[in-house]
């Protein structure tokens, strides 16, 4: 069964197009990521498929159910959790959660014990008994994402989870959300870091200007750049000019890495093969101790994909710091 | 709609009742406010306007009137509430939960009513300090406290109304406190309609918070009137206000996001 199926949604705001025709599916058990830059049409999205807004026009299911024709069924199915954290400070961590899993229906007798586990999945045992209005940013985040979690939603919509969360918490989301997702729950997350839906996510809508421009998998956006970033180690460190003038003779313009016997260049593909440019190198007697190649991240396929920007140009990634 | 969804829209409301007692409870500042406002204008009026008033027993007259104008106050902030959570977006939260479209509302409402619970008696209290006297029985005095109660429940809704109609904090603040202060002020509650001018008479007249001040008199003190006849007018009053604002409420908040 699908998880949430978007059909050609319009959406305007006076004037102002917001969507303009998003279709997309999630599979059940699926982690997708929602990427687009600030204005896209992200958090539009997430509000017409959590049923806070409705579309001008086209069609949306969320755990099979149509979010208008049978909205409530939708929101009996769904957990959500937005960019901004809304919290009552006047209650307890544990009662929060209670309520909502009140609110979800969730039986009496059932419901300490979930509130329980989420207590303890999202490591809030120590300010459970505490008001709200006393919990730091980060905490508050958490305890909004434990709430999310209440009623073991078949369907997951995560705006932005991890602001303000510490490496720690944010560890601890991931965990949450791959579990969730292994059991069978789809999640729909948004996010400006690349590396949590690299990290998360099986596949990638990217949202620009309200439409869809790009999709699939990670792997499949990142190769839409086709480059790899190409580090070698000269077995001779007085090899690597000599290396560099070979390599321009190729159209390869290298340049010197952050090691002294270290050369970099990027290698399009109209470029020669690394194999042949290796093997051009070793017939002219300069030997290669250490190859490194690096595929784009998903940043920079985002950033390719949204302003059609490319870094041509090889630059040694910076020395780490001790 | 079957027993097991109405049971849910119960369990919704009561749920969202609580939540809204406990910030009231665990806010003691505003259980004080809600107190001394009322108590300040008992005392206003007791020791420093009530000589001018024309009555032998100022006190018995007054307490009705000023227990009136409190659940009036008080509902303000049952809409002031209500803004906030439209405004900081627990509202929006709550949407996306399969609770009832009307159950923050109803919750809200409810809240007047727990919250209206604690006060009266308070200031019944402090209204015996000052030297007022329970005539009536104890039957007598809880009637007149479930009249209360109802007037508490329908301006609630008109300070939910009005929270959903401006979507604003500062309005439905400064809207309420003018509408709180000027039932009040154009009832029976603080000064006999005798000694009004015949046009704001016609009005005093039609006000329901009259009546309910009329009925909780004459249920609790040694004042003689119809006491039926209040009862009636009051509940009608207060019907016409539910009936005028609970549709407008919920097809407002339902709508509000979209």
């Amino acid at each position: 069964m699908e998880g949430i199926v978007c059909e050609d949604l319009h959406k305007a705001y006076g004037k102002v197009q917001a969507l303009g025709g998003v279709s997309f599916t999630a599979r059940e058990g699926e982690v997708l990521a929602l990427l687009g830059s600030n204005g896209s049409g992200k958090t539009t999205m997430v509000r017409i498929l959590t049923t806070l807004l409705n579309p001008d026009s086209g069609s949306a299911r969320v755990a099979g159910k149509d979010i208008r024709r049978d909205a409530a069924g939708v929101r009996a199915a769904i957990g959500f959790t937005g960019q901004e954290t809304v919290i009552d400070k006047f209650l307890t961590g544990e009662e929060y959660i209670g309520l909502v899993a009140q609110l979800h229906h969730v039986p009496r007798r059932l419901r300490a014990q979930e509130t329980k586990a989420l207590v303890a999945e999202f490591a809030l045992e120590d300010v459970a008994q505490a008001r709200v209005g006393t919990y730091s940013g980060g905490t508050r985040r958490r305890l909004d994402l434990a709430s999310s979690f209440a009623g073991a939603p078949s369907v997951l919509f995560l705006d932005e989870p991890a602001v303000g969360l510490d490496p720690h918490g944010r560890k601890r989301l991931w965990e949450a959300i791959r579990r969730r997702a292994a059991e069978g729950t789809t999640v729909l997350l948004t996010t400006q870091h690349m590396e949590e839906a690299d990290a998360l996510a099986g596949s990638v809508v990217v949202l620009a200007r309200g439409q869809v421009i790009a999709s699939g998998t990670p792997s499949q956006l990142k190769d839409q750049i086709n480059r790899r970033t190409v580090e070698l180690t000269m077995a001779d460190p007085d090899h690597a000019e000599k290396a560099k003038a070979i390599l321009a003779t190729q159209g390869v313009q290298a340049a010197a890495g952050e090691a002294p016997d270290t050369l970099g260049f990027i290698l399009l593909k109209s470029d020669p093969s690394l194999l042949a440019i290796l093997k051009h190198l070793d017939a002219m007697s300069v030997e290669v101790s250490d190859i490194a190649v690096r595929r784009p991240t998903l940043d920079e396929a985002f950033l390719h994909l949204t302003t059609g920007a490319v870094e041509d140009v090889y630059k040694p990634e910076p020395a780490e710091v001790a | 709609m079957t027993l097991t969804m109405i049971g849910w829209r119960f369990s919704d409301a009561s749920a969202l009742a609580r939540r809204s007692i406990l910030r009231f409870i665990r806010s003691p500042d505003v259980i004080a406010f809600s107190v001394i406002q009322p108590f300040m204008v008992l005392l206003l009026f007791r020791y420093i306007m009530g000589g001018t008033v024309p009555l032998p027993n100022y006190t018995e007259y007054l307490l009705p009137g000023v227990c009136a104008f409190a659940v009036l106050m008080g509902s303000a902030t049952i809409g002031i509430g209500l803004a906030e959570d439209l405004t900081s977006g627990v509202a929006d939260r709550l949407r996306v939960l399969p609770v009832g479209r009307s159950a923050l509302l109803v919750g809200r409402a409810l809240t007047d009513v727990e919250k209206n619970t604690i006060i009266l008696p308070l200031i019944g209290g402090l209204g015996l300090i000052v030297g007022f006297h329970f005539v009536g029985s104890i039957s007598h005095i809880l009637l007149a406290g479930l009249l209360l109660l109802a007037l508490g429940s329908a301006f609630a809704w008109i300070s939910m109304t009005t929270a959903i109609v401006t979507g604003s904090v500062e309005s439905t603040q400064a809207m309420m406190f003018v509408t709180a202060l000027v039932f009040s002020f154009t009832s029976s509650g603080f000064v006999p309609v005798f000694t009004m001018p015949p046009w704001l008479k016609e009005i005093v007249e039609i006000n329901p918070v009259t009546h309910v001040d009329n009925a909780v008199r004459t249920l609790t003190t040694t004042a003689h009137g119809p006491v039926g006849h209040n009862i009636a007018l009051a509940l009608i009053g207060i019907a016409v206000i539910l009936c005028v604002t609970i549709p407008i409420a919920i097809r407002r908040y339902t709508r509000y996001s979209q």
